[in-house]
């Protein structure tokens, strides 16, 4: 999940001194999924695209 | 470095991910982040700025904050003659950012109302540092932005549509590309490499303490470690997510990062805001005269117009109204005093992040002039700011060759970790980029001094200064003109007809010496100090007419910024961190702040005194 506007409600205290609209966040996106933040380029064997419908979270 | 994939299921990925590599790189990422969207508004604000100029107009009249007032008489007369200038100031900055967010993305309907409330806001609180009150309780616009943000953000619950406004970065990156209009390149070049130096050493020192805390004392995982030792050596809750993400930290590890480097970031603020009252004091008058090797050049050598840069007449513009401030050259220096330039260098190690130094360095601007400023800047964005992504790099290998191992060897690791050389330039501080464009081309402006510029002081009038305003009327009947250097006597000519004095070229520091000293009055030494003043193109006309507005604008874009720090700022939100990630950070802040002092005011003591 990289939505940016998502991602700073995830983060509270984000806006603070920061911005997830900002190049230190970059493309990075957070795995809901193992609670991990990523880089774009980066993955796991759970990865799912956001347009197909999600198998049950384990749970 | 590439990792071959080794798990199934990850064909359909690559797959995925090679589909968006092959996309290519669109022109609107140029559009995506607040990063370039801060570059695009500060050089649009610079670009109408300078083209105001060159048209033979000027920004300064609606380029405006509040002036100084200790009646209600004087405050409506001010907001008379300043309305039109509030009134374009809200509509310049709101076009821009408004259209910015739409392509951003983000809600203009909640984005709008948002921004209304907080220009009408620093609007309010520039009239109130203006105000005889707030001068007299040594409170500038910055700090109070700053304080009554978190008085109203921590008793009032913000709605959720007003934090679509609160966009710090944003208007922190735009004030900093356009302080880039105000800092010669010249100081860039000379004073980066120390910067980079001393910035470089308390970095990895406190990046190091706040690692091994974490992680040899408190036993928290070495990620965490890492993201919180990011917080605290590069760039706070920046660098904390930029290195979260090379090191593929949890959610929590940046959650609480972010609420832990929050919250010192803004007890730095109070902090060294109180501590630099106290200690920063101006250089006394001999000591300014060691002015940085960037700018004594051009104040010693015969004066040549055409060769006068920013650094030049900006450290000779230093050195007179240091020579000339009210407090005597003679006053005590206590061991604890620092100059203002020393003051920037210190606050650019020891704050965890941009806007929260700027609020610091801001409020001894106030007092001091822009040294502070340039010091923080040259410490902090260049000696640290830029350099996160080689932080983000060298720790993603450092993950994947000891950490992700370990995690793998006890069966809790996940898929090889990829690692790209290109996180450098993706977690580079675009808006960077601006602030060295805009200090290249407003260099470059400053250097191409019209040969033509004629310099002229009416024989009545007054000379204001920071140190003092005079007021003369200047009668030159009786002066001994002859007895001038033949090269003087034909720069400084007296119109008798006109009752003006004129120059043709910049008078140096010399050369307004052998003038007074054959003044009889105090009239005739004021009106040629006027003169001086007149002579130097850069102070005289592009520095009023172009920079003074820009700084004007800068200051906008810093009060929006501090002000969305306090209103953001919910301790109860923050303070969600438990006490070992907090005395691991306070660890390095124990080493941080005395290091940065010490580098500031002992090693590299006279670099930094000669800048403040």
């Amino acid at each position: 999940m990289n939505d940016r506007e998502t991602v700073e409600q995830e983060l509270p205290g984000l806006l603070v001194l920061s911005s997830a609209f900002g190049d230190s966040w970059g493309d990075a996106g957070l795995c809901r999924r193992h609670d991990l933040m990523l880089l774009p380029h980066d993955s796991c064997e759970d990865f799912e695209p956001a347009n197909e419908t999600p198998s049950p979270r384990p749970g | 470095m590439r990792y071959a994939p080794r798990l199934p299921g990850l064909g359909a990925l690559h797959t995925q991910e090679a589909a968006v590599a092959d996309k290519p790189k669109s022109s609107s990422n140029l559009l995506k982040t607040e990063d370039y969207w801060a570059i695009w508004l500060g050089l649009l604000v610079i670009f109408v700025a300078v083209g105001a100029f060159y048209a033979g107009g000027t920004l300064k009249d609606v380029a405006v904050t509040p002036g100084k007032w200790d009646t209600f008489d004087k405050l409506v007369a001010g907001f008379a003659k300043n309305w039109l200038g509030y009134l374009t100031v809200f509509l310049g900055f709101g076009f821009v950012f408004t259209v910015s967010m739409k392509v951003m993305g983000r809600n203009i309907k909640q984005f709008i109302p948002g921004y209304v409330i907080i220009f009408v806001s620093s609007l309010a609180i520039f009239v109130l540092a203006s105000s005889g009150w707030a001068k007299k309780a040594d409170l500038g616009a910055p700090l109070l932005a700053l304080i009554i943000g978190l008085v109203f953000g921590n008793v009032i619950r913000m709605p959720a549509w007003f934090s679509t406004s609160l966009r710090t970065e944003y208007y922190i990156k735009t004030g900093i590309v356009l302080l880039g209009a105000t800092l010669p390149l010249t100081l860039i070049v000379e004073a980066g490499p120390i910067a980079f130096l001393q910035a470089t050493i308390v970095s990895v020192a406190t990046w190091v303490t706040i690692y091994m805390a974490a992680t040899k004392i408190f036993g928290l995982d070495p990620r965490f470690g890492a993201v919180l030792g990011a917080g605290g050596a590069v760039c706070g809750v920046s660098g904390s997510i930029a290195i979260g993400g090379a090191v593929r930290a949890e959610k929590d590890h940046i959650a609480i990062g972010i609420g832990v480097v929050s919250v010192w970031a803004i007890v730095m603020i109070l902090t060294l805001s109180f501590l630099c009252k106290v200690m920063v004091k101006p250089l006394p008058a001999s000591a300014a005269s060691a002015a940085p090797a960037a700018a004594a050049p051009a104040t010693a050598a015969p004066q040549n117009p055409g060769q006068s840069g920013m650094a030049a007449t900006m450290a000779a513009a230093r050195a007179v109204p240091a020579a000339q401030k009210k407090t005597p050259a003679s006053q005590t220096r206590r061991w604890y005093h620092i100059s203002p330039g020393q003051a920037g260098a210190w606050i650019g190690t020891s704050e965890y992040a941009d806007a929260a130094g700027f609020a610091v360095v801001a409020e001894i601007a106030k007092d001091h002039g822009d040294a502070p400023i340039q010091t923080f800047t040259l410490m902090k964005v260049i000696g640290r700011d830029i350099w996160i992504g080689i932080w983000a790099f060298i720790l993603s290998i450092i993950s994947v060759m000891f950490w992700e191992k370990k995690r793998q060897a006890d069966g809790k690791g996940g898929p090889p970790h990829r690692l790209h050389l290109r996180v450098v330039w993706d977690r580079f501080p675009k808006f960077v980029l601006g602030f060295f464009v805009a200090s290249i081309v407003m260099t470059g402006i400053a250097s191409a001094v019209p040969s033509d510029h004629v310099g002229k002081a009416k024989l009545q009038g007054t000379y204001k200064s920071k140190a003092e305003k005079l007021k003369y009327n200047a009668n030159f009947d009786t002066y001994p003109w002859n007895r001038l250097p033949a090269g003087l006597q034909k720069k400084v000519r007296l119109d008798k007809t006109r009752r003006l004095l004129t120059a043709h070229g910049k008078i140096s520091l010399k050369e307004l010496r052998t003038l007074q000293g054959f003044a009889q009055t105090p009239d005739q030494r004021a009106a040629f100090k006027k003169l001086r003043y007149k002579s130097d193109w850069f102070l005289s006309e592009l520095k009023k007419k172009a920079i003074n507005p820009i700084k004007k604008l800068r200051s906008w874009a810093f009060v929006f910024c501090f002000l969305c720090i306090g209103l953001s700022t919910r301790f109860r939100d923050l303070l969600v961190f438990g006490f070992k990630p907090f005395w691991a950070f306070t660890i390095g802040v124990a080493i941080n702040v005395p290091l940065g002092y010490f580098l500031t005011t002992v090693a590299f003591s006279t670099f930094w005194q000669a800048i403040g």
